[in-house]
């Protein structure tokens, strides 16, 4: 009896499972750059917004807590990571698989919401894709997703995202010119392969008015209580409780809602590794401020832009460019020193042939003329590492590397309009696309069109055929208040 | 006879330290797993404690306790409660005489007081930590009101001390949790 007595202490307790078909389960997911308390106090202003104006006190309120770890630089690292995952299949994650397993035995009802903020919305997608492959039906699970920086909500669910979202409009700017996933690595093949660029986050459906400290604040607009829950409690708490009624469930169930996930030797290793990493990140804390103050500084500028940093970087130590105009890197400088740095300040820094990113927005020479081409110009893309396809040896358009950012506070092109130089080849029709950001604190609307055509609304960049001779491309912004802005370029097509 | 025991002894003397070695490492793993699942022990009762703390109009319902000595009620995490009522005693003045008129709101913000002054009292561990963050929904739900919540928190949380106290626990602790949805006010009115 001793013997089996000392057996027991070693087994932990456990309990038998259910899983209700009545009730119903919100998981609340907060973003990074959130304070604890403020996580805490973001889900119980959601539930007592809820329960206040539904009054269905059979919905449970589950806080899936998003740990930050090194005072919230390893979040950025992720979060670029998960800006460029894009749609797919769940990708094991040590502080997902945590969260999984937290609420795993807190969650006894079929029916779940996930409500994400901010990055925690990248959480909110990725667990909705372990939780519909691992016991939960998709009839019963729903995501509801608010200030999302990604690009897609699963399962088609909804979303809310103002266009006066300061955090996310700087996201926005900054994906539409961070360089692609293969920009990072691909060295001399870069050009022969695919392009993979981070989803755009969805665009705004709302226009939430802030008030004065929000519009003061660098940040403002993002706050999932002060200004969302705030502004627009109604519509988070109806579409709440739109998307739990519109959940079905099955008959009770004795076993467990879903299946939690291992804890696999790897997990359990990043777990150990990040608790390290966290408990010398806290101990020598002031030694490491300047950590946390970067990660705050570009963090809410734009996870995108470290990784465009990041890219950058690979392209200063590659020993022959192997691009000729990887965008991003200007974004990051500016993001992070500030709008009254011009490119070409960088570029007077920096000298006028740095390569990669720095020659983002300068005209663009034509290689010498090869044989004509019989159709297929190249392509003025400027949101890619490379914009010139290997294959087809035509000349190049003469300027179309126009990654200039018009708009009322992102500051404005440093780059001159291009000459034409001289382009011996024969005319051909060219399909041009001119990448831009435009960016303004309350949100932003653009138009474009090249020469005389109408404008019509663009966001981030805009392509047309174009046959030789000269042409304009126009972009416009206008902000909610009806201020405009409009930066043109003159190129010749030869 | 010498010889052969010395021989016995050579052959028996690695494995016997490997074993009781062995029996050692057993040894303390059953005291630390005991201590674990002492200290889990421990843990239940202080979270049924947390729950079962709730305001009470006895609580409330004396004389209003004098202003402290802001030098004495600030020389602790706790503070002055000359009442002990679970309340310090400069945040129940400053509620009370604050909105003596309206007394739901006193109630509410007296409980939401309560349980905000339990993570200086209660928490050691996530377990107790989540114990009173679901005591603090519970007075959360029941005042409604998120600016008397924060006036609520300004009042409880009023020195370096105490924010970077609750702010330690917090970083230490916090883990994921469902909120409560029983009763919400301890006193109805």
């Amino acid at each position: 009896m001793r013997y089996f007595a000392l057996i027991l202490l070693f087994f932990p307790a456990f309990a038998l499972a259910s899983c209700s078909s009545s009730g119903a389960t919100v998981v609340y997911v907060n973003g990074i750059l959130t304070s604890n308390q403020q996580a805490q106090d973001d889900m119980a202003d959601l539930r007592d917004a809820y329960y206040n104006r539904i009054g269905d006190k059979t919905v449970t309120f589950t806080n899936g807590y998003n740990p930050s770890h090194l005072g919230g630089f390893g979040d950025l690292l992720k979060s670029i990571g998960q800006a460029y995952q894009n749609r797919g299949p769940y990708i094991q994650d040590t502080d997902l698989i945590t969260i999984l397993l937290q609420i795993h035995p807190q969650v006894t009802t079929q029916k779940l919401l996930l409500v994400g903020h901010s990055q925690g919305t990248y959480y909110t997608n990725a667990m909705y894709e372990y939780l519909t492959g691992h016991g939960v039906s998709k009839s019963s699970i729903s995501v509801y997703n608010l200030a999302t920086p990604a690009g897609f909500v699963a399962g088609d669910g909804r979303y809310l995202t103002s266009s006066t979202d300061k955090v996310i409009n700087r996201i926005r700017g900054s994906l539409s010119i961070a360089p692609s996933r293969e920009a990072f690595a691909a060295g001399p093949v870069l050009a022969t392969v695919p392009q993979t660029f981070p989803d755009k986050p969805l665009p705004p459906n709302t226009t939430l008015t802030l008030n004065a400290k929000e519009k003061a604040d660098e940040n403002g607009g993002h706050s999932f209580s002060n200004v969302y829950l705030e502004l627009a409690p109604s519509t988070i708490v109806s579409t709440v409780g739109g998307a739990l009624a519109g959940l079905s469930a099955a008959a009770d169930s004795a076993g467990d809602c879903f299946a939690a996930p291992s804890e696999g030797v790897s997990y359990k290793a990043g777990k150990a590794g990040l608790g390290v990493l966290d408990y010398a990140t806290a101990k020598t804390g002031s030694a490491l401020a300047f950590v946390k103050a970067f990660a705050v500084d570009v963090g809410t500028k734009a996870p995108a832009n470290f990784a465009a940093a990041v890219g950058s970087f690979f392209t200063a130590i590659t020993p022959t460019p192997r691009t000729q105009n990887l965008p991003g890197s200007f974004g990051v400088v500016k993001a992070i020193y500030g709008s009254s740095v011009s490119e070409k300040d960088l570029q007077e820094l920096l000298g006028t042939n740095q390569g990669g990113a720095v020659v983002l927005a300068k005209p663009q020479t034509p290689p010498p003329a090869p044989a004509p081409a019989s159709k297929q110009t190249s392509k003025g893309e400027v949101r890619g590492a490379e914009t010139q396809k290997p294959e087809p040896l035509i000349p190049a358009p003469p300027a179309i590397t126009g990654g200039y950012t018009p708009g009322f506070g992102g500051g404005g092109s440093a780059s001159p309009p291009p000459s034409a130089p001289p382009a011996p080849a024969p005319a051909q029709p060219m399909t041009i696309t001119y990448t831009f950001t435009a960016y303004d604190e309350n949100g932003v609307s653009t138009v474009c069109s090249f020469d005389d055509a109408p404008p019509v609304p663009c966001e981030g960049s805009y392509s047309q055929l174009l046959d030789p001779g000269p042409h304009t491309f126009a972009v416009t912004a206008t902000d909610p208040a009806g201020n405009q802005s409009t930066q043109t370029r003159h190129f010749t097509i030869r | 006879m010498k010889g052969s025991l010395h021989a016995v002894w050579r052959w028996v003397k690695w494995p016997l330290i490997v074993l009781t070695l062995l029996a050692l490492v057993f040894a303390v793993l059953v005291v630390w797993r005991w201590n674990v699942l002492e200290g889990d022990k421990q843990t239940t009762v202080d979270v049924e404690r947390i729950h079962a703390t709730k305001l009470v109009w006895n609580d409330i319902n004396g004389a209003l306790p004098p202003e402290p000595d802001s030098v004495q009620n600030n020389a602790t995490l706790v503070g002055v409660d000359s009442n002990d009522n679970g309340i310090r005693d400069d945040v129940e003045r400053a509620i009370y005489l604050q909105y003596k008129d309206n007394q739901r709101a006193v109630v509410a913000m007296l409980q939401y007081a309560k349980e905000l002054q339990m993570e200086f009292t209660e928490v050691y561990n996530s377990e107790t930590l989540v114990a009173v963050i679901q005591e603090e929904g519970r007075g959360s739900l029941c005042l409604s009101d998120k600016k008397k919540k924060e006036e609520v928190k300004v009042l409880v949380f009023n020195s370096n001390s105490r924010i970077q106290f609750r702010e330690d626990i917090f970083n230490k602790y916090m883990t994921s949790y469902s909120l409560l949805n029983n009763q919400e006010c301890d006193i109805l009115l």
